[in-house]
């Protein structure tokens, strides 16, 4: 069973602090929700766990089955057995999804397996079926072309033939109808498995009504400020963050930087 | 270099060797002449399309003369096994009215001195031609391209794909003229320069006065790979007349970042991530070939290009 530990974990973006001591732990066969106002560093917190170049860790450590992630590449955390379903999935033109997925799963494999090229088209077959992505999906290019449902269920497709023991879902929800949503969420509740630790990060209830959560934690200003169970959920969808500002007495955002005078404008002066 | 064996025994295959004809199936119409090889193209049902042909011979210079007649059209793919005592070739394209040409034309192999590509295409009246090239061979290389469209609503779509390694010093001049109303060209090129190669390109489109509602666009994309590698561009056009539609564009960089990190996030090496970019950036190429064999020797020399050995 994978164990994902974020212990204090301090990130900042030219001296602005955006993630300010996370702590969280993540077991296999748990399911964590993250939500949170727009710009509380949800979204940077998977991408700095994954190892995106833009962000440095000041203070902190990442561990993942004990194993410190701080100083490894992207790639390595990946075929460490971390995974990333982006909210905004990048096209790479030219190279075809098969190739693509191919690739990816290969770079999985322990050394001296090799991939049994039959099993891997039956298994992105079938995986494209469960997802009801159509039969054309495998010559597509990646995500070229894709609407944003197709583009969300096909990093779902790529989660489950690469199949992590973490794994980050960004905003999975954003774009998809009610059917693809449906979809999604029986897609990802089927992976469901002592093997699997899933991390949802979330503004609406609905994609948690399919995916349901073990534990919900609320990020304010690169902080998780509280979490419990999924009667957070509800209130968050009646009430907002208000009512948690308040009981935590957090004020509503500042602007910091001084107004500069941008000059006078010209006058006429009457003699 | 050899014919490679994918090119052999098809019966629509020309191999143009020293100092004759090789292979030529049942085509009639070519000739051998002072300076190379001539090809007329005047009955449809004789030209089976799509053909290949393979230059493997050593005359200097060698000429490929093309001449569709009037209303013929006709797809070849053109491959020169460039060797190294070659330092010119030429490839000269004439259409007749309303013919149409879909033409793929690879240089891949390896050469000891500077080697010079010159290709002329000259279209008449609502002729088209769809030219796709691609240059993959160790050395220095200069092309020159002149397309003259000569015809009204003469169409041309030319796609250029280089990629030069090592210390090597690629050069392109291609020249456009819409020399009646109503033409059209679009101009891609293609450049990855790995290793410390130089690589440079001119491109100019020309609409003289009078050819009114003539479209002229040009396209030029560059990877550069390492940082001593280097790839200018100028893309350029002079227009000389009100009523037309003209572009040109250019972009030149290292590979995508968000593209790598993405590739990268799916547990796919440096290395690896880069070569699938690399090779979804030639696809336009590679969808041209239909010869499988030779698309394993051009990926091939390709990645072996790219990681600064000889083809």
């Amino acid at each position: 069973m994978a164990i994902l530990e974020i212990k204090n974990l301090i990130v900042s973006v030219e001296d602005q602090v955006i993630l300010d001591g996370i702590n969280l732990v993540v077991r296999g066969g748990e399911t964590h929700a993250i939500m949170g106002p727009n710009g509380t560093g949800k979204s940077t917190l998977a991408q700095v766990i994954m190892g995106h170049p833009k962000y440095h860790i000041d203070c902190g450590e990442i561990l993942l089955d004990g194993i410190r992630l701080n100083e490894m590449s992207v790639d390595e955390r990946s075929r460490a057995g971390l995974f990333l379903a982006m909210q905004n999935p990048t096209e790479v033109p030219g190279v075809t999804n098969f190739d693509f997925v191919k690739t990816a799963v290969q770079a999985h494999l322990l050394s001296g397996q090799h991939l049994r090229i039959g099993k891997f088209i039956l298994a992105l077959e079938d995986a494209a079926k469960e997802l009801k992505m159509g039969s054309g999906l495998a010559h597509r290019y990646v995500n070229e072309g894709f609407s944003g449902g197709e583009k969300k269920r096909n990093e779902i497709l790529q989660m489950k033939l690469i199949k992590p023991s973490i794994a980050f879902l960004d905003e999975i929800d954003s774009g998809l109808d009610v059917d693809a949503l449906r979809i999604v969420g029986e897609n990802v509740t089927a992976m469901k498995s002592p093997d699997l630790g899933l991390i949802l990060i979330t503004h609406y209830q609905r994609l948690l009504d399919s995916i349901v959560p073990d534990f919900v934690h609320i990020m304010i200003r690169g902080k998780i400020v509280k979490t419990g169970g999924r009667e957070l959920i509800a209130k968050i969808d009646a009430e907002g963050y208000d009512w948690l500002k308040v009981e935590l007495g957090i004020d509503e955002f500042v602007e910091k930087k001084k107004p500069v005078s941008l000059g006078t404008c010209a006058t006429k002066s009457l003699k | 270099m050899k014919i490679p064996q994918c090119f052999v025994d098809k019966n629509a295959t020309i191999v143009f060797g020293k100092k004759s004809v090789e292979y030529q199936g049942n085509y009639p119409g070519i000739r051998i002449t002072n300076d190379g090889w001539s090809i007329q193209v005047a009955n449809q049902k004789q030209w089976k399309n799509p053909i290949t042909m393979v230059m493997k011979g050593q005359k200097t210079p060698a000429n490929l003369y093309i001449h569709l007649k009037t209303g013929i059209s006709a797809s070849f793919s053109i491959y020169y096994l460039v060797n190294p005592d070659w330092a010119n070739v030429g490839l000269f394209v004439k259409l007749d009215a309303g013919a149409k040409l879909t033409l793929n034309n690879v240089f891949i192999g390896k050469y000891n001195s500077n080697f010079m590509v010159n290709r002329v295409i000259t279209q008449a009246d609502t002729s088209e031609v769809d030219l796709s090239s691609g240059i993959v061979v160790s050395g220095n290389t200069k092309i020159v391209d002149h397309y003259e469209l000569n015809g009204e609503k003469s169409r041309l779509s030319a796609v250029l794909l280089a990629i030069s390694g090592q210390k090597e010093i690629f050069s392109s001049i291609q020249e456009v003229f819409h020399n009646r109303p109503v033409s059209q060209s679009n101009v891609t090129n293609l450049l990855v320069s790995a290793g410390k190669s130089q690589m440079h390109v001119d491109v100019t489109e020309t609409i003289g006065k009078g050819n009114f509602q003539s479209i002229c666009h040009q396209n030029n994309r560059g990877i550069i790979l390492e940082e001593k590698g280097s790839i200018t561009v100028e893309p350029k056009l002079i227009i000389d007349e009100y009523d037309v539609d003209a572009g040109h564009g250019c972009a030149i960089g290292q590979i995508n970042a968000n593209e790598l990190y993405y590739l990268l996030s799916r547990g796919i090496d440096e290395t690896t991530a880069k070569r699938l970019i690399i090779s979804g950036y030639l696809t336009p190429l590679y969808k041209r070939i239909d010869n499988p064999g030779f698309l394993k020797i051009l990926s091939r020399t390709i990645e072996l290009q790219m990681k600064g050995n000889d083809c």
